[in-house]
């Protein structure tokens, strides 16, 4: 299995972790990732709040691992929606014509036949691979935080349950953690927010995090979540170390659950001395 | 756009800026003026929910467009016409993801971006 993989620019830029653990994991599996040369941005919400022009960038991305021959494997809720929604607008000759029209003029050319899978799809699909290659299950208490939109629209999708999903709790599971469950799983962590009411973004993810206190480990799977719940979690406590929670990126604790030495899955020491820890407990 | 909204109130029901007290989709739908656009987190929830199947993300963006921006999405849009991506990504990430055992990245030279956008240089 083979896969263009696209990380999207909040990875890129902030999360090196999550591109890394993403990489050793499905290499354990198996996978095979290639770099997509010259990707952009894929014209998530940032570029569609100012201009149409979200649907040509996003063809683009999208031509590009059409020519590599490839589906396109992302790790992000929005990158995930936005190439989604533009490889379903290009089925319709009126708007495939019209994005051709553009590429040409660099040469490219889309037909919308590379699919777009976001991780955990992948993830599901080798779930009895890690089933029988989880050595030592964890000894942790894990919540969870499902990324909306690799879920809903669910015409879109085709993945799961759009309102209450279950594919991050059946692959968690794999590892042998108790699950907490917070009733707050599946709702929006809010962090979009950060970008347009900062002391809302904080409001919502304090919402989450107090829900998920009962946990070790706080696990998600979208760079967005991770930039709220983990990122500004200094911030959503008013600054007090106290009650930090540790949140890790799914395949961080799969990685781990396999025996991948923490620093191959991006986990720093830190953390994984607290893992170690509530393991050894 | 919501010529099939039958002002069911389901939407209001499940948005998360609602929750938290603020206004999005529902007060535009019942004709307030508290609302932003800017506070739908696209999510995805009220489309999923929605019984007419209304296209609640495009009025949204549409919303959006009509609203002033708040000021990091303005900033990061202009990442996006100016490197290719939403934040100032440049070669120095190549040194970065080598301190992280990632192989360089072959950045998008940024003619591509402003030819897709149809943005000439220096016009945003």
């Amino acid at each position: 299995m083979k896969f263009a993989f696209y990380p999207g620019c909040l990875v890129l830029q902030r999360m090196p972790q999550y591109e890394l653990a993403t990489r050793r994991l499905l290499a354990a599996l198996g996978v095979e990732l290639r770099d997509i040369p010259q990707a952009a941005c894929c014209g998530a919400p940032i570029v569609e709040s100012f201009s149409g022009g979200w649907l040509y960038l996003a063809a683009y991305n999208l031509a590009l691992a059409e020519a590599m021959g490839l589906d396109i494997l992302t790790v992000c809720g929005s990158c995930t929606y936005t190439l989604r929604r533009a490889r379903r607008a290009l089925q319709e000759p009126v708007w495939r014509e019209q994005v051709n029209g553009r590429l040409a003029a660099l040469d490219l050319r889309v037909e919308g036949r590379s699919e777009v899978q976001h991780l955990l799809q992948v993830l599901m699909e080798h779930r009895d691979t890690l089933r029988e290659r989880i050595a030592s299950p964890l000894r942790l208490k894990v919540a969870l935080t499902y990324p909306c939109q690799v879920f809903r629209p669910g015409a879109l999708a085709a993945f799961d349950d759009p309102l209450r999903p279950r594919a991050m709790h059946e692959l968690t599971a794999l590892t042998g953690v108790e699950i907490v469950e917070t009733g707050v799983e599946h709702e929006c962590c809010g962090s979009t927010y950060v970008m347009s009411d900062e002391p809302l973004a904080l409001a919502a993810g304090r919402r989450k995090l107090e829900a998920s206190r009962g946990a070790d480990v706080l696990v998600d799977a979208c760079g967005n979540c991770h930039l709220l719940l983990e990122r500004m979690q200094h911030a959503i406590w008013g600054g007090q170390a106290a009650g930090r929670l540790a949140v890790l990126f799914l395949p961080q604790l799969l990685g781990l659950a396999l025996g991948l030495p923490p620093e191959e899955v991006g986990v720093n020491s830190s953390v994984a001395a607290m893992l170690k820890r509530g393991q050894d407990a | 756009m919501l010529e099939q909204c039958t002002h069911c109130g389901l939407c209001r029901e499940v948005c998360l800026a609602e929750r938290l007290g603020r206004h999005t989709i529902t007060s535009l739908l019942s004709g307030g003026d508290e609302y932003s656009a800017w506070l739908c987190s696209c999510c995805q929830l009220c489309q999923e929910v929605c019984p007419e199947g209304v296209d609640i993300h495009a009025v949204m963006m549409a919303g959006r467009r009509r609203e002033l921006p708040p000021e990091p999405y303005r900033r990061s849009f202009e990442h996006v016409l100016r490197y290719g991506y939403a934040f100032p990504i440049t070669e120095e990430i190549n040194v970065l993801r080598a301190a992280h055992g990632l192989e360089p990245l072959e950045l998008v030279p940024t003619e591509r971006v402003r030819a897709l956008l149809q943005c000439p240089e220096g016009q945003t």
